[in-house]
This record gives structure tokens, sequence and C-alpha cells, in this order.
């Protein structure tokens, strides 16, 4: 949902023991938001909110709207990308209002939730890379945008030899043996990189190519 | 002391964190997010969509499995409801609309063409007993 600047100066009054915030001149600029602004606690507020107070929530949302968004800020995130991460951290505040169990911790549940989100927006953007539709429609048809080596078909292939070269490494009998392969793989575990034990494998290898010669 | 002075700062998306408030999932169960697995890309040989995630939510005897695909920039939601299905309906929110959906004998039902951004799910049983997923972006 968009952002609309301007709106959302909801129900601050007198009366209700809150002020609006004003500028260092004592002037709100006009068109901004007016955060609303009280002393009550986090745990307080979210109690009223919890029975249904807007006002609340309006009061919470204005006290730490500032930090989710500086963290959604610092991932680096598009705009509709970080528009999407930070509604959904007010999303989910709102449905887990209830079952927090404390009310108190509210800031530092924002702060986990805001980058756990972000972390996520950020994760799915990386998968999905945009293209320029010019640059497609230039391509040469059946050449992947990435090169040859990112052929469906290479890559296919690829993985099969993977699988086969497992499947018969997993196949020998002597653990020796796997080991040596496993090595000539270049997929030996970092504890056999000693340079004793390369010599010693590479031995073994050699053995073994003989012997299946 | 976790009461601070409110200051004019960074306010973007302060209307839609207001109207995000709504108590109306209160009474409902709340399904939680139980296992979540992105996928390394797989090379396609067709153009299809790509799968972003799996993600599993349960609540009680409820299991819910969804899918969440791209295709050309909009997301297809795919998900199993695994339990009693007869008679379910789910209804697939965003911020600013829903999609009601019945769910197939086999428990299968799946939405299309959505938007990304925040979506949760609502299971609504025969029984009228209802069920609500965690907001999750698409």
């Amino acid at each position: 949902m968009p952002d609309q600047p301007g709106e959302g100066n909801h129900g601050t009054n007198e009366s209700q023991k809150t002020i609006l915030s004003t500028t260092v001149e004592g002037r709100t600029p006009p068109g901004l938001p007016v955060p609303a602004r009280t002393d009550e606690d986090d745990a307080t507020l979210i109690a009223r909110a919890r029975e249904g107070d807007a006002h609340a929530w309006e009061i919470i949302v204005d006290r730490h709207l500032p930090m989710v968004n500086a963290i959604a800020t610092s991932y680096r995130l598009g705009s509709p990308d970080r528009e999407d991460a930070v509604q959904t951290v007010w999303l989910a505040l709102n449905q887990h209002l209830p079952h927090l169990h404390s009310p108190h911790h509210l800031r530092p549940w924002l702060r986990r939730v805001t980058h756990s989100t972000c972390v996520r927006q950020r994760h799915h953007g990386l998968r999905l890379r945009p293209v320029d539709p010019q640059a497609l429609a230039e391509r040469p048809p059946g050449e992947d945008a990435s090169g040859p080596e990112h052929d469906p078909e290479a890559l296919y292939l690829r993985k099969e030899v993977h699988e086969a070269l497992h499947r018969a490494v997993g196949g020998l009998t002597d653990p020796a043996d796997r080991r040596a392969a496993r090595y000539y793989l270049g997929q030996a575990p970092a504890h056999e990189s000693t340079p004793v034990e390369r010599r010693r494998l590479k031995r073994r290898l050699h053995r073994l190519l003989r012997e299946h010669r | 002391m976790n009461h601070r002075a409110a200051h004019p700062g960074d306010l973007r998306g302060r209307a839609s964190a207001l109207a995000a408030f709504d108590r109306s999932d209160d009474r409902r169960g709340q399904a939680w997010l139980t296992s979540e697995y992105c996928p390394d890309p797989e090379p396609v040989r067709d153009r299809g969509p790509i799968l972003l995630t799996h993600m599993r939510f349960d609540h009680d005897r409820l299991g819910l499995d969804l899918w969440v695909r791209d295709r050309g920039g909009t997301r297809s939601l795919s998900g199993l409801v695994a339990g009693d299905t007869a008679g379910t309906r789910v209804q697939v929110r965003c911020p600013d609309r829903a999609y009601d959906r019945r769910v197939a004998l086999d428990g299968s039902f799946g939405v299309a063409e959505l938007a990304p951004g925040p979506v949760s799910l609502v299971v609504r049983c025969r029984d009228d007993a209802s069920v609500v997923t965690d907001w999750f972006t698409v």
C-alpha cells in the first residue's frame, strides 16, 4: 500500500492527555504527519491497543516508526520492497499484539521482526533479478543472459555428472578410497587438507588409477 | 524505562502502519510458521514460474503448506491444507484486498497474479472455526 503523506493525522487532541509534537520553532510543517506524543510506556499503550484503542496504536506507531524505517533503510532495499517490509512489520505487530509476552520489550521485538522481515525481503530480491526487456529482445535465440555456461541444458548435464560421480564415490567400499576420490573432486574435508594428508591421498589416488587402468 | 518522546523522525509508511490496526483476528487461532524453505534457483527448461519459497504453518491438527512462485513479476500461491478439508475455505488477504477460495477435496487451493507485498491467510473450517497465518511478504 503506498504511503500517503499528509494522511494519518488522526485523533490527537488536548483532552486525551496527548500533545502534538512541534518543530524547534514550535510549528509543524504543513503537509507532514504530526506524531502523537505521550509519557505512557509501551506496556500501557499495548494494553490499551489490545482493547481496541486506535489512538494508543497511533502513539505506538509514531514512537517506533522512525526506528523501523531506519532499520529498513539500512538494508538498501528498493522503495517498494522497503515499504512492503515496513508494512509487514506493523501488520505482524497488530496480529501478535494479544500474544506479546513482554509488552515493555516492544522496541527490541520490533527491531528483531524488522531485521528478519528485511532479510527475507532482500533474499527474495536477490533471487529475482530485473532484466531490461530491450536486452532480452536483442539477445540471439537460445542464448541465456548469463552466457552458455548457464544454459539450462549445460546446467542439467553438469548436475547429472555431479550426481553420477557422487554415486560412484559412494559405491567405493574402502573409506580411504572414498576420501581419495573426494580429494580428486576437490571436495575433501578441511581436516584432510594438511600437506601430509594431501600427499597420502595423492599416492592413494595414483594407486587407484593404476588398478583401474 | 521504555517510554520516550516521539520525535518528528522518518515517518514514511505512517498511513499504512496506522491502517494495519485491526482487532478482528484476536479471536482466531494463530497458525505459526513452523518451517520455511527457499530453494536455490534451479535451471528450468521452460519459462515457468520460479519457486520462491515453501512455508509450513501449523495450528493444532491443521497443517498448511504453501508454495510461493513468481511469474513475470506477479506471485502465485498454491497451498495444501492437511486435515479435514471438507467445506473449508481459504481467504488470501493482502492489505487492500482479499481472495476467497474453496479448498478442493484433496486439500489444494491456489491464487494467481498476486501483487508483491504482505499476505496473510485465513483458513475457515466448516465448523466456523478460523485460523490465521502470520503476515509474510511475497
